[in-house]
């Protein structure tokens, strides 16, 4: 196969690369509240907790894009800001409520150079303090060549 | 596990997004999509925005027949080149 940059080959993923660094985030009421409002997001059961009693939630519940936010936190602090994120996407899978301690992982799953560019892909997790998995991800992460 | 929406649903079991009366014509929930970003998008950049619809196809919920639209949407620049891809699968009863 091969890019714009040349023939794509198929590498080892550097060490310091591998392990996504766990993130340990605990949201809020108010956090989900000014969310919804910057995503304009109008939904009660994020900022609304007797109407998302009343949809069967324990309380106002983290937002999907939240959830997403958590995870692309945790992927930069490991590549860093000169990483470029060229794919990400994700799927929910079970709820989290304000005051959960909620812990993004990841690992990486394989890496290929082009050129001096390397790619590298992950898959990553989220999960609430009582084992339940709330959301898996996968991205796609492209390491600029070194200056 | 199944998926959940982007509200927290299981995806066969979607109900309506809170956006006015509930009525079962309203009930519209989505998955949450998978993003490419081609390129930076710079402040003030003219963009470009085109969706196509990809897909429909329907699926046997619990509650009855629910039909799902597959929808990309292209964000490009003023020459039209791609900057952000996103597809996204909109659930409808």
């Amino acid at each position: 196969m091969t890019d714009e940059r040349g023939p794509i080959v198929t590498v080892e993923v550097p060490i310091e690369l591998r392990e996504i660094r766990p993130l340990v985030k605990e949201p809020t009421r108010q956090q989900l509240f000014l969310f919804s409002a910057a995503t304009w997001n109008t939904h009660r059961i994020h900022y609304d907790p007797d109407y998302a009693r009343e949809e069967g939630h324990p309380d106002v519940i983290v937002q999907s894009h939240l959830h997403a936010s958590f995870l692309t936190e945790a992927l930069v602090q490991t590549v860093g800001e000169k990483a470029r994120i060229v794919r990400f996407g994700w799927q929910n899978r079970a709820v989290a409520v304000p005051g959960e301690r909620l812990t993004c992982r990841g690992r990486a799953t394989r890496a290929a150079r082009s050129g001096d560019a390397l790619r590298v892909e992950y898959e990553l997790e989220e999960w609430n303090e009582r084992g339940a998995l709330c959301t898996s991800a996968w991205a796609s992460v492209v390491f600029p060549a070194p200056a | 596990l199944e998926p959940l929406n982007w509200e927290g649903v299981p995806a066969s079991e979607v109900t309506p997004v809170e956006v006015g009366p509930r009525s079962d014509e309203a009930a519209i929930g989505h998955v949450p999509p998978d993003v490419e970003f081609h390129a930076p998008v710079a402040d003030g950049v003219e963009l470009r925005v085109r969706s196509s619809l990809e897909d429909v196809s329907l699926k046997r919920g619990r509650s009855g027949g629910l039909i799902l639209l597959t929808l990309k949407t292209v964000y490009a620049d003023g020459e039209d080149r791609p900057l952000v891809t996103c597809s996204d699968t909109i659930i409808a009863r």
